[in-house]
């Protein structure tokens, strides 16, 4: 009886077990995936060192990456560098910065280069390249992660704040 | 069993541990204090260019990941990138380097269309609409734009035609005259083929002086409006041109000097374009009046909700035809020179196009005015024949569209209005549009649309007698 009694037990402490672990291993992979989808990422602007550009408003930036001209009299535009299209940088810059999906940003330039404008900025497909040719161009301008950066560059505010601060505006869900 | 029940139930709590850990917070990401620029940017004035600070190059005191780990990373990330979506479309632009700036930028558009007019088989516009029932090609326009370095800037437009193989034109006792183009081809043995042509849409150097002034010379799009600069079958919503911009109450494109700029006065970018040029007349390289034609444009445009632009455009200009005639004088030969048209012009435009959200709104109002001072005599079939008398077109279309969020895929309403007294033949005409502008990639267009015309006159020659009822369907695509 006694032993029955055991059986009982353990057949309940297992069912109660795997009445546990089966949800839990269900909802697994979507933690997971969520806790991938809500990774934060953060991209720093830079500027080659000797620039003299501390800070752009994100209106700014978007006319840049947008080939728009604001240089004015002076004559002096900024010279960005993109990641290459579809990239994950690349698709989050465009999102939060030009506020085009991918698709958006090919229709864009596509438009654009009909209508006779100038095409897109140069795509550069490595970031040790992109950081050369940023730190070699006085007007250049580039993005990157923050630890990618180095310290050929420099890194500028974006509507007055640096990546480390909270209420920096280029950081979206990867 | 109660002790695996256990360790099953600790080794799930240390999946989801993990899971957890995975999700770092935004200051993990964040750069240390190597790129902090100093504290001479602790308060940052907008985009306004500072004295180069040495506390902008300090050196890290709190070294991050080394350059070559950086690097790596960075390297892995952008190998794993898939090839660019629009790699034809990716120039060197913007690049300091001139040399790799020097290079030739090879691309275009063209288009195919099939149209059907559903109205009944004895209507007039059966045999004198274009290329109904037909598969046709319209457009097959290749661009040619390189940047030459030290800001300056060339492109041009070319467009292939079948034409002037087909084209039809009535001679003075009304027989239907066609074109045909035929010869017979030496490099084979002698079949038939049929030469087509060659027109150019735009070719222009274009020197940037700065972002006010820029400088271009050549033959260039006439700036005014939208439809007549976003141009191309794949980047203008409808099949066919609204008829107040196919009219050309602007000319279309004009051969001269076009000097443009912008300014951006945070929110707004306002910008202008003067012209100078030959303007309207019978050959594009040669004005047989030496009076030059000028006109402008002038924008606003600002990205606060959404993309509103508004802009107005003028062009004033003479158009003078003329026959010429060798005839022989006491010094010599010399040529007599019989006026066959000239009037002086006036276009007025006004247009917006406001992109918000999915939705798009777009609208141009225009006006021609010309005054004679030799009225060439109407070519008209039906009487009353005479002399073109002065006239004053104009006309107004209003296009509304919403892109749907998950198919790439626009329906779209368009309203247009013309009046055109310079042609008795065609009746003041409304037209009501419906269609659909999908795109199922960046480079590729399908359109469908129904247009429905309204005429409020018969016309010299009755058409506005007949309904005009179209179905249009295009496939336009980028290269």
């Amino acid at each position: 009886m006694s032993r029955t009694t055991k059986l009982g037990r353990s057949r309940r402490g297992v069912l109660l077990s795997l009445g546990l672990a089966l949800p839990l291993l269900c909802a697994l992979p979507s933690a997971e995936r969520s806790a991938r989808a809500a990774e934060r990422v953060t991209l720093a602007v830079f500027v080659a060192k000797d620039s003299p550009l501390q800070n752009l408003k994100m209106t700014e930036l978007r006319r840049i990456f947008t080939n728009a001209d604001d240089s004015g009299f002076s004559g002096q535009r900024s010279v960005p560098f993109n990641h290459t299209a579809r990239s994950g940088d690349r698709v989050g810059f465009d999102q939060t910065v030009l506020r085009m999906d991918p698709d958006e940003v090919s229709r864009f330039w596509i438009d654009r280069k009909i209508r006779g404008l100038p095409g897109p900025p140069r795509a550069v497909d490595s970031l040790s390249a992109l950081l050369r040719l940023v730190s070699r161009t006085t007007a250049g301008l580039g993005y990157a992660r923050p630890h990618q950066v180095t310290n050929d560059v420099r890194v500028i505010r974006i509507d007055g704040k640096l990546p480390s601060e909270s209420g920096y505006p280029i950081s979206f869900n990867e | 069993m109660r002790a695996s029940s256990v360790a099953l139930s600790v080794w799930l709590l240390s999946r989801a541990g993990l899971a957890l850990a995975a999700d770092p917070s935004p200051a993990e990401g964040a750069p240390s204090a190597a790129v902090e620029p100093g504290a001479a940017a602790a308060t940052p004035a907008a985009a306004t260019p500072a004295p180069a600070p040495a506390a902008a190059a300090v050196p890290a005191t709190t070294p991050g990941p080394t350059a070559t780990s950086a690097e790596g990373d960075a390297e892995g990330k952008f190998a794993a990138a898939p090839e660019p979506v629009v790699d034809s479309f990716a120039t060197e632009e913007g690049s300091s380097d001139s040399d790799t700036q020097r290079k030739l930028d090879l691309y275009g558009f063209a288009d195919f269309t099939y149209q059907r007019l559903l109205i009944d088989k004895d209507n007039v516009w059966n045999k004198t609409y274009p290329s109904v029932n037909s598969f046709a090609v319209g457009n097959f326009n290749v661009y040619l734009s390189s940047n030459l370095g030290d800001s300056w800037r060339a492109l041009a437009e070319v467009r292939f035609m079948y034409l002037p193989n087909g084209a039809t034109k009535p001679d003075a006792s009304g027989n239907v005259v066609r074109t045909d183009t035929t010869v017979l081809d030496y490099a084979g043995f002698e079949e038939p083929i049929r030469w087509g042509g060659i027109r150019i849409e735009r070719i222009y150097v274009e020197h940037e002086f700065n972002g006010l002034f820029k400088l271009q010379v050549g033959q260039f799009l006439t700036p005014y409006g939208i439809w007549n600069v976003d141009h191309g079958s794949p980047t203008i919503i409808g099949i066919k041109k609204p008829f107040v911009v196919s009219n050309q109450l602007f000319p279309e494109a004009q051969v001269g000097l076009q000097l443009y700029g912008s300014y951006f006065l945070d929110p707004l970018e306002i910008g202008y374009h003067l012209t100078l040029s030959n303007g309207r007349g019978p050959v594009e390289y040669q004005d047989f009046d030496d009076n030059k034609a000028y006109g402008g444009r002038l924008y606003v445009k600002t990205d606060v909700l959404g993309s509103l632009t508004i802009g107005a455009s003028f062009y004033r200009g003479g158009y003078y035809d003329r026959s010429a005639k060798y005839v022989v004088k006491e010094n010599g030969v010399d040529q007599a020179y019989t006026p066959i048209s000239k009037y002086q012009e006036l276009s007025l435009g006004a247009d917006i196009k406001w992109e918000y959200n999915s939705w798009l709104l777009q609208g141009e109002a225009i006006m021609n005015q010309a005054n004679f001072e030799n009225r060439p005599r109407i070519t008209a079939i039906h009487p009353p024949q005479g002399f073109q008398a002065d006239y004053q077109r104009w006309g107004a279309y209003g296009l509304i569209g919403y892109r749907l969020p998950v198919v790439p895929l626009m329906p779209y309403v368009i309203v247009q209005h013309a009046k055109s007294p310079d042609s008795p033949s065609t009746p003041p005409a409304t037209a009501y549009e419906v269609g659909i502008n999908y795109r199922p990639t960046a480079a590729v267009v399908v359109k469908l649309e129904y247009t429905d015309w309204h005429f409020s006159a018969p016309g010299a020659v009755g058409f506005g007698n007949y309904p005009l009822r179209i179905l249009a369907s295009q496939v336009a695509w980028a290269f």
